[in-house]
């Protein structure tokens, strides 16, 4: 079983996004037009997506709530200006990954990680923890489960802020080349050129626990 | 386990997407929930700093930046010409002036008008006569009353001499001292009284004499000694002073002679050219 071609597929930027990106512009129109509790939609849509991409920049719990609580404030209070030249989601990102990194750079990082617990039920990370862990019992899964996450997030960590927030984005919010440009601000090529040296960099890292 | 089948390839995105698969439990939902609303509520509470609503109105004009900046930057280059510019046309319009017109001038002669700026320097009253330096300047003349003022003056004064010598610079002169005298007779009076514009300020200065006058030969030079000796002081020095005068003019007057009726040195006659060295 190749795991990473059946995980590709959720990665590409597809057409569902464009709908989602419509389906946001609409509620986004309620909201300018006075419909406020619209906007809960959009957090109820956003907000573990957003948690997901915040904490694996932080690496803790505490900082990615206040983070992300901010981003969906500063967004709520800005609505007006969204003028829908991007998708909401894209621009949505755009505060809270512009909000992690002045939070990064200030230093105000706990250096305690706090591990959040792995979902099970998710097919490809079972099926990735499976292939991993093939004769082992289910305590010992958990404990190298355990392990494997404070090695990731040890890798993570020695990254720069900057190709954090691309290997990030790319491979574990599966945004396109296109969309993490248009949130960080920069070119498609520094995308791709920070994408690739933050994957040498976590190869070299986590080489004990890869499979060729 | 079975060994014999291949073992799945594992890549650094693989266990990136243990990852995403990180979740945290559903009671931290709540929570962030409560937090999201009290800060949502305060921050609609919150008095937000002016340059929130600044940059909103801002934001909103985004398409007009441009052409306010330019109208901004225009209006401002037009005030600061119009500042600097203000004192010397200020001063142009109180030194009254005068438009081209033609100025009927006593004799029925009309002269042809400069424009005319009366300038006198302010004397004080009890300064005997000294200038204070700073120009008086002189406004609502019109151009009528310079040449009454002119026809007023009679035979001496400077308008008669226009009369005879009708160049620009003696008419705009007179002009000026008549408008000058109309306005400010007293100060006119010591310019009249004294010999010259300096002599206010400055100290009297020896009668002008022509450079060539002013020069002595050695043989003048050796007469006046004996001269003094014999003669007494004041006699003595008379003579040197007109006896050098003389003899240069009497040696200019000898050359004149020599030179031909056209006064060149240099000729031309019969395919010669002709130099007169002396």
């Amino acid at each position: 079983m190749n795991v990473s071609k059946a995980l590709g597929k959720t990665l590409i930027a597809s057409p569902e996004r464009q709908r989602e990106a419509d389906a946001d512009w609409v509620v986004v129109q309620r909201v300018q037009s006075g419909d406020v509790a619209a906007f809960d939609q959009l957090i109820l849509k956003y907000r573990e997506r957003l948690f997901a991409v915040i904490y694996n920049m932080t690496s803790n719990r505490e900082d990615t709530a206040d983070l992300v609580q901010d981003a969906f404030i500063k967004a709520f209070q800005s609505i007006n200006r969204f003028a829908g030249q991007s998708a909401f989601f894209t621009w949505l990102y755009r505060i809270a990954v512009n909000s992690a990194l002045t939070h990064l750079r200030k230093g105000r990082l706990r250096t305690f990680f706090s591990l959040e617990q792995v979902n099970a039920n998710d097919q490809p990370t079972a099926e990735v923890l499976a292939a991993l862990t093939d004769d082992s019992s289910g305590v010992e899964r958990g404990e190298f489960v355990k392990e494997l996450q404070e090695k990731l997030n040890e890798a993570m960590m020695k990254l720069s802020i900057k190709h954090r927030t691309v290997v990030t984005l790319f491979e574990i919010d599966g945004l396109s080349h296109d969309e993490i440009a248009d949130v960080m601000e920069c070119s498609v090529g520094t995308v791709r050129s920070r994408l690739h040296y933050a994957k040498q960099l976590l190869q070299a890292e986590l080489q004990p626990y890869l499979r060729k | 386990m079975n060994h014999d089948q291949p073992r799945p390839k594992i890549t650094v995105e693989d266990l990136l997407r243990v990852k995403r698969a990180e979740r945290p439990p559903a009671e931290f939902w709540v929570r962030f929930e409560q937090e999201l609303r009290a800060k949502q509520l305060a921050a609609i509470v919150e008095k937000r700093p002016w340059w929130h609503a600044a940059s909103r109105v801002l934001a909103g004009t985004a398409r007009l930046h441009l052409p306010l900046g330019a109208t901004a930057v225009l209006a401002l280059s037009i005030f600061v010409v119009r500042e600097y510019r203000r004192p010397a046309e200020g001063l142009e319009t109180a030194g009254s002036t005068v438009t081209p017109a033609a100025m009927p001038v006593a004799g029925n002669k009309s002269i042809e008008t400069l424009p005319v700026t009366v300038q006198a320097s302010a004397v004080k009253p009890g300064g005997a006569g000294q200038a204070t330096g700073e120009p008086m300047v002189v406004s609502n003349v019109r151009p009528g009353e310079i040449a009454q003022v002119i026809s007023m003056l009679g035979a001496d004064s400077p308008a008669n001499s226009t009369q005879r010598d009708p160049t620009p610079s003696a008419r705009f002169i007179a002009a000026n001292r008549a408008m000058a005298q109309m306005i400010e007779p007293d100060v006119m009076d010591r310019f009249a009284n004294a010999r010259g514009f300096e002599t206010r300020a400055l100290p009297a200065r020896p009668v002008e004499s022509e450079p060539l006058a002013q020069m002595s030969t050695p043989k003048d030079r050796m007469s006046e000694r004996y001269l003094a000796r014999a003669l007494p002081v004041g006699y003595a020095l008379e003579a040197s002073a007109a006896r050098p005068a003389e003899t240069v003019r009497s040696r200019v007057k000898e050359r004149q002679l020599l030179d031909d009726s056209t006064g060149s040195r240099f000729g031309y006659d019969s395919g010669s050219f002709n130099l007169k060295l002396f």
